[in-house]
């Protein structure tokens, strides 16, 4: 396995092999290593001294089921500190499949310099001129890049707002249709990439020599069982038939599911926007209700959305999507989100943060919740670069700043996502505390606080929270370090399933690697992305959730959060000196 | 007198009915006594792994009575995120 470093002031490429410290890493491990050795934490991060990692799982481009997974890292110009953000599609199984185990884009170009860099199935890397590409949105974009490369290409790149360095712009990467709708969404990474001169990078999808497995035999029989458990468990089936849009009528009914900026836990019209309505109105225009987006996946949680004509209109409409442009802006017209969702695919934006600050705009009066023209005049806004464009695409703290609004809803400069934290506890802890600024995914704690769905936590009270959101930090750090889809987690329900994933890590490596070395790294990566932001100016006071969830009780339940500042910095307490 | 009650199903419960609509959902007639249990057993879902059951947007505990011309809404476990 080898890792590729780019080099943008210099236009050179050079192989390096992968240092046998690192043997059974990929992911989030590798790109989290390599910021904290690599980056000054208090540098530019739109600067020569920031890196741009691009890793895929360690298990990626093998034949486990749901294994590809990107994850893109580097210091976040939205959070100010160390980022991992993953995506799906089918290019972190081509790069295993070439043997890249990361790819690194450092230093800086000239003004005006822009490039795509291609990778061939020999894993040949060459930095092509893109200023013809300059401009171009991602569906644009992809189409004409397959034209000049070919069809049998992964093609992950930024839109416009990516190269307008925007802290909201994500990086988009194509489906196993070839569309650009996957995004590497949170903390900004699009602008990182924007800053140096990248449009795009190019993988060929045709490499044939997969990375070798050491002992093939118990890959084959852990990776059956594995997929066996996915198969198995009943939300699987869910996901088949809903996708992650399942999700809208049980966490509404909930009461926690934040609603025009998080005034309420409940949205009316939440069954115009449900996974059940979706897929129906899916069905009858002929679109796709499930659909295979990503390369490895058995379950199918993506979907085509398509217009009444039955024209395509956006693939991988998900939950939080339909929540940060449905929900949380009063919106019930599920056309209006398809659109949105796919202008912020198209204009590469993270459709978290957009929905969010959007929402904090129409909170702050600037127009009215429920406009849904307005949404999507403002997103175009951010494409034209207008005035008001280049506030909302740094995000909802700029655009809280801009109207001096204090309804803020983010941790370290970075929206929460679709789980209000007064009514699940548990997230309001991992939203605190998480390196990477508010992200649900960071440790999803929302099943352990659902009683009603085998949870045995009070979701209204404190206790038991630190220990579930610390628990479940831990584990993510390894599910992004390995690359498995989060929807796929339920693989781990097989009997003994961490150890039988930590078999298959084995397995592929040749060296031993136990439960124990599964918790001690997620430790220990964690502990490097708690230090790294320290050292970027972090202190305490970041791991706080802004004031309106302490003070602002949310309807329903009319509950606030719970969780001490003291409890709150507990939840790392097994740091080493 | 009998509980007129308006059930919809969420995830894939609907599955079983051939003729469900989301938008409408199904109607349900039952004696005034009848139990969550009653309920269950009357749509055939007493052996599947359910979520949780709201009343008019209320979450049922195994107490509670059913209430006449109410909407009950019928989840299935939710994971991930």
């Amino acid at each position: 396995m080898k890792i590729l470093r780019v080099d943008m002031t210099t236009e050179t490429i050079t192989n390096e092999d992968i240092e046998p410290a690192f043997t059974g890493m990929g992911g989030r491990g590798l790109t989290s290593f390599f910021i904290n050795s690599e980056v000054p934490p208090m540098c530019d991060p739109l600067g020569p001294e920031n890196i741009l990692i691009f890793a895929p799982g360690y298990l990626s481009g093998s034949a486990l089921v749901n294994s590809s997974r990107l994850s893109i890292g580097a210091k976040s110009p939205l959070t100010g500190g160390i980022k991992e953000s993953n995506v799906g599609g089918t290019v972190a199984s081509d790069l295993g499949h070439i043997g890249i185990s990361a790819i690194i884009i450092e230093g800086k170009p000239e003004k005006n310099q822009f490039f795509i860099l291609k990778i061939d199935e020999a894993g040949n890397a060459a930095l092509e001129d893109a200023a013809a590409y300059w401009g171009k949105r991602t569906y644009d974009l992809v189409a004409a890049l397959k034209e000049a490369h070919g069809e049998d290409k992964s093609i992950t790149c930024i839109g416009p707002a990516g190269e307008s360095q925007f802290s909201a712009a994500s990086v988009q990467t194509t489906d196993m249709d070839g569309y650009p709708c996957r995004a590497a969404g949170r903390g900004g990474l699009g602008a990182v990439m924007g800053s140096k001169g990248l449009k795009a990078i190019v993988v060929d999808k045709n490499a044939q020599k997969a990375e070798p497995i050491q002992d093939t035999k118990t890959f084959k029989d852990c990776a059956k069982i594995f997929a066996q458990a996915v198969i198995k468990d009943e939300f699987t089936g869910e996901l088949a038939e809903l996708g992650s849009a399942v999700l809208v009528e049980p966490i509404n009914a909930a009461g926690a599911f934040p609603t025009r900026n998080a005034r309420a836990g409940q949205f009316e019209d939440a069954d115009k926007i449900s996974g059940e309505t979706m897929a129906q109105i899916i069905k009858n225009r002929g679109g796709k209700p499930n659909h295979k987006g990503c390369a490895q996946c058995i379950i199918n949680c993506s979907n085509v959305y398509v217009d009444e004509q039955g024209k395509y209109v956006t693939s991988s409409l998900e939950y939080e999507t339909i929540w940060a442009m449905g929900g949380m802006l009063g919106n019930k017209d599920l056309d209006a989100i398809a659109k949105l969702d796919f202008l912020c695919d198209d204009i590469g934006l993270d459709t978290i943060s957009t929905g969010v600050a959007i929402a904090v705009a129409m909170d702050a009066g600037y127009k009215e919740f429920g406009d849904a023209k307005a949404a999507i005049e403002m997103v175009e806004e951010v494409a034209k670069g207008t005035d008001f464009g280049k506030i909302l695409g740094h995000g909802p703290e700029r655009v809280g700043k801009h109207f001096n609004h204090d309804r803020v809803p983010v941790v370290k400069g970075q929206s929460i996502a679709a789980y209000d934290p007064r009514a699940i506890q548990g997230m309001a802890v991992t939203y605190a505390t998480s390196p990477m600024g508010a992200d649900h995914t960071a440790g999803f704690v929302v099943e352990s606080n659902l009683e009603e769905f085998g949870g045995t936590l009070d979701r209204f009270s404190a206790e038991g929270q630190v220990e579930a959101s610390r628990d479940a930090q831990i584990h993510m750090v390894l599910v992004d370090t390995v690359g498995i889809c989060d929807f796929a987690q339920t693989g781990f329900g097989a009997p003994d399933g961490v150890g039988n994933v930590c078999r298959m890590v084995a397995a592929k490596s040749g060296k031993p690697f136990t439960e124990e070395d599964w918790a001690n790294i997620g430790k220990q990566v964690l502990q490097i992305e708690v230090e790294f932001n320290r050292k970027a100016g972090f202190t305490k006071e970041q791991d706080r959730l802004p004031k309106m969830f302490y003070e602002e009780p949310l309807p329903p339940h009319n509950k606030v959060v719970v969780i001490s500042d003291e409890e709150m910095d507990t939840v790392f307490n097994f740091f080493k000196e | 007198m009998s509980l007129r009650l308006t059930i919809k199903l969420y995830g894939t419960l609907s599955r079983s009915f051939d003729e469900y609509d989301h938008l409408s959902g199904l109607e349900a007639n039952l004696p005034e006594e009848a139990s969550i249990h009653d309920l269950l057993d009357y749509l055939n879902l007493s052996s599947e792994r359910l979520g949780m059951i709201y009343m008019d947007g209320k979450v049922l505990n195994k107490k509670s009575r059913l209430k006449d011309g109410a909407l009950i809404k019928i989840f299935q476990p939710i994971s991930g995120g």
